[in-house]
């Protein structure tokens, strides 16, 4: 069995169920897990063609998604955060106040 | 051998993104999300990627996992319906069925010996070390920046 | 170098002391500014005599200085300069001008000393001398204009000086409005100029004039009329000036009798050379000048208001000089409008000083009328005794002043050999000593039981009041003497005075002041009785033949329809089409609005939507 399929098929698989997470669900905090899985599916499918043909650029790229992804997932929780103490409730249908 | 490992790990991943699809409570996703990062991180090292699995599992399955689980903890209990408005719930299941339909179509394609794995993880990650440090520092520099700048952020929100 | 600082200080002197006035006198010493206001008339007196007599010895080359300071406007072929003429017509006018305003200015001191709005008068007043000197030395017709707006504002402006007054208002308005109707003529005379021969500039234009078609100089001598008569308050746009005596007395006295009014003659005069190509404007102008001076004449007869009658004197007397135009006796018109200074100003001088004699406090207190005086000469000796000489004056009676001038316009009628012009410019001279006289019987004079008569407390005004008063009647009563200089700075002969003329005017004159004894002193109610037995005539006496109701109906029709449009019409048309659109596109943006009603999800699947679509167009397609 080719494992570059394998991969491709897992990662996109992973990618459209989060993506079917990110827009079905209407906490915030759900939604950024949609968001993780997304980007890590994208990352999975770098990785393995990287691997593959032993490109190290795509490894580093790879690497500085986690980082970014990482502190974007910072942000986004410490803004949800923010949300619930002011509003009490975080979800996506009760935000939609452009303020400031 | 790898190959099987590879295919059970994504198959593993598919799985649990397809639970967390479907649990009433945030807390439940979490963990399903947990469940994937984890065997996203074991498929990387059976891709030839160990230090980037190892990445995977201390900053997803470590960092991020424990902030989600924070503000899983502070945020009201959710538990009835955990569907965006006026959506129908056979939306989710098209969702879960999309992607094994994929799976299946691959694997009827997919045919002959299992593609031999890349056989050269030190020097392939020794090099990205390189890259990273060398000609890509600006863009380490920044990402590092970013993570900085974040963990301000929510020291800050901590504060108030 | 003499002569360019006398003419530099035209101009320099006015500004500066309006400059003064306004950023150093109004904030820190308001009752003071009319000082450096006597200042500048006083410099400008002093440099424009010294030019007139310059001029009068012919030590100017050609008896005109002209400068111009510099390019103002240019364009294709045509040019505008800004520059100075200094001749024979602007000088003598403006010794005239500069002596009577620095009077005048003198006496305004004295008269608005109480009033709140000292430093604002001022500021205003010395704003026309301003304009009006300017106006006098423009070397071209379109600077000439500038200055032309510039005292018409001043008009307007002081004319309304006392806005807390309904009456002061709508009079500003009504001389404002009616002299628009004479601006623009004016404007477009100068537009056909300009387009014809591409310059203003009086010297270049009256040297070119074959050069235009007959209609086109026909148009333009007919729009200089039309100009002069609103600002001369002529016949047909006589209406606005008596309303003007709104306005507190120096005002009336400097602008709407002595200087400003004239600035319509002084207009025709500087345009003679153009008005001499065409015939038929100047008999227009006889005809309307002698209607004019006939009709304000009989009006001026029967007006009790002491500020009115001198009004319609004042109409009556442009009259008399627009026909002195129109029958092309230049010099006669300029020397009635000098002379007319002096005299019509002492006029409203005097009768300035019976307003102040007569009311405790001036503010708001414009005129009084012949029913709230009488009997005053006991009392104001000195102010009687001017109007005597004045009235002396008016009436053309040797050899005080207006018996030269008036006598120099008969001349010129009397030459066009058409005997009922003569006989009617007679009758005018014999109304205006009519009207005159019976002014001053029932002010000064008598002792009429339908008239309060002197008050107690009435008194003479001040020194600073006065002396003005004092030396306009010595002008008044010398003036006449300057004929023959004024003729030689002109460069035209002065008519020889023939005794036929002569007696004639005197006669008619002398029979106007005796019909006007008669009717006021040999019997003393008469003024009241024919009121009482024909309130039909005084009705329609006091509506100007009809004219004023018929300008009043024109004026509200135009303002009906004015309504109109701007009322209903334009909600119907232009708000209705306006609000239409709005609503269109606010329509148009609730409908759209759905697809961006803030949700967040949604976004989320239009973005998911338009990535499968570029993914799959880029699939399918490449």
């Amino acid at each position: 069995m080719n494992s570059s399929l394998l991969v491709w098929g897992a990662s996109g698989s992973l990618f459209i169920l989060g993506a079917a997470f990110l827009v079905l669900r209407r906490q915030l905090i759900a939604m950024i897990i949609g968001l993780e899985l997304m980007i890590n599916a994208a990352n999975l499918n770098i990785v393995a063609y990287a691997a593959r043909r032993g490109d190290a650029a795509g490894l580093a790229a790879a690497m500085l998604v986690i980082a970014a992804a990482a502190a974007e997932a910072v942000v986004g929780l410490s803004l949800i955060l923010n949300l619930l103490r002011e509003e009490g409730a975080a979800e996506s249908d009760r935000i939609r106040e452009l303020s400031g | 051998m790898a190959a099987t490992a590879l295919a059970i790990c994504g198959g593993c991943a598919v799985l649990f993104a397809a639970f967390a699809l479907f649990q009433r409570t945030l807390y439940g996703s979490a963990l399903c999300l947990l469940a994937v990062l984890l065997q996203v991180g074991a498929a990387y090292f059976l891709i030839g990627a160990p230090l980037l699995g190892l990445i995977q599992v201390l900053v997803y399955a470590g960092a991020v996992m424990v902030l989600l689980v924070v503000a899983v903890m502070s945020s009201p209990p959710q538990l009835n319906e955990p569907w965006a408005g006026g959506t129908a719930k056979w939306l989710a299941w098209l969702a879960v069925l999309a992607p094994a339909a994929e799976l299946l179509s691959l694997l009827r394609a997919a045919s002959g010996a299992p593609a031999a794995l890349q056989r050269a993880p030190a020097a392939l990650e020794r090099q990205m070390a390189f890259l990273l440090f060398g000609p890509y520092a600006p863009l380490t520099e920044i990402a590092g920046l970013l993570v900085l700048v974040a963990a301000l952020s929510i020291l800050r929100e901590s504060h108030e | 170098m003499m002569n360019a600082c006398a003419v530099g200080t035209l101009f320099f002197a006015p500004v500066s002391a309006l400059l003064l006035g306004f950023f150093v006198f109004r904030p820190y010493w308001p009752r003071k500014t009319h000082w450096p206001m006597l200042a500048s008339c006083a410099a400008v007196t002093v440099a424009s005599i010294h030019l007139a007599v310059q001029i009068h010895d012919g030590r100017i080359a050609g008896g005109s200085w002209e400068l111009t300071a510099y390019r103002w406007a240019c364009a294709g072929s045509w040019r505008v300069d800004f520059g100075v003429l200094v001749d024979g017509l602007s000088i003598s006018v403006l010794g005239m001008v500069s002596l009577v305003s620095t009077l005048i200015h003198v006496y305004a001191a004295g008269y608005m000393a109480e009033d709140p709005s000292f430093c604002r008068f001022f500021l205003y007043f010395h704003f026309f001398f301003l304009s009006m000197v300017g106006l006098l030395v423009s070397n071209n017709y379109l600077q000439m204009y500038v200055f032309w707006e510039g005292v018409g504002l001043a008009s307007y402006l002081l004319i309304g000086f006392w806005y807390e007054k309904e009456a002061a208002r709508a009079a500003a308005w009504k001389a404002f409005l009616t002299n628009r109707i004479g601006d623009v003529a004016f404007m477009l005379a100068v537009f056909l100029l300009l387009r014809g021969l591409g310059t203003a500039r009086f010297s270049e234009v009256f040297q070119r004039l074959p050069e235009l078609s007959s209609s086109t100089l026909t148009a333009a001598a007919f729009l200089l009329f039309c100009g002069a008569a609103a600002k001369s308050a002529q016949f047909p746009l006589h209406v606005w000036l008596p309303d003007a005596m709104e306005g507190p007395t120096p005002v009336s006295a400097l602008m709407h009798a002595a200087t400003m009014v004239t600035a319509g003659v002084f207009l025709l005069a500087r345009s003679m050379p153009i008005l001499e190509e065409v015939p038929g404007v100047l008999a227009a102008a006889a005809l309307i000048g002698l209607l004019t001076s006939l009709g304000a004449a009989a009006i001026g007869a029967m007006k009790r208001d002491l500020k009115r009658v001198l009004a319609y004197s004042t109409i009556s007397q442009l009259g008399l000089m627009v026909l002195a135009i129109g029958t092309g006796n230049l010099f006669g018109a300029v020397f009635q409008l000098i002379t007319h200074g002096f005299f019509k100003a002492l006029l409203f001088l005097c009768a300035g000083s019976v307003i102040y004699s007569m009311h405790d406090s001036l503010s708001g207190a414009t005129t009084v009328t012949v029913d709230d005086a009488g009997g005053l000469s006991k009392q104001l000796p000195v102010t009687s005794g001017a109007f005597l000489i004045a009235a002396l004056a008016l009436s053309g009676i040797p050899p005080l002043a207006g018996f030269f001038s008036k006598d120099a316009i008969l001349e010129g009628v009397f030459a066009t050999g058409s005997k009922a012009l003569s006989v009617l410019a007679l009758l005018a001279a014999a109304g205006s000593s009519f009207y005159i006289f019976r002014l001053l019987f029932l002010t000064f004079l008598g002792d009429r039981p339908e008239q309060r008569g002197p008050r107690a407390h009435a008194h003479e005004p001040g020194f600073r009041m006065k002396v003005p008063v004092l030396a306009l009647a010595v002008f008044s009563a010398a003036a006449g003497s300057l004929g023959e200089p004024i003729a030689k700075v002109l460069g035209k002969e002065a008519p020889h005075l023939s005794l036929v003329v002569s007696a004639a005017g005197f006669a008619f004159a002398g029979l106007g002041i005796l019909a006007a004894y008669w009717a006021t002193m040999l019997r003393p109610g008469f003024d009241w009785a024919w009121r009482r037995a024909q309130p039909e005539l005084e009705r329609i006496l006091d509506d100007d033949f009809g004219w004023q109701s018929f300008t009043a109906a024109l004026a509200r029709g135009v303002l009906g329809f004015a309504k109109l449009l701007a009322g209903p019409w334009e909600r119907k048309t232009w708000d209705a089409f306006t609000e239409a659109l709005a609503d269109t596109f606010v329509g148009l943006g609730e409908g759209l609005s759905f697809f961006s009603r803030g949700a967040l999800n949604d976004y989320l699947w239009w973005m998911i939507l338009g990535a499968a679509a570029l993914a799959s167009t880029v699939v399918l397609c490449f």
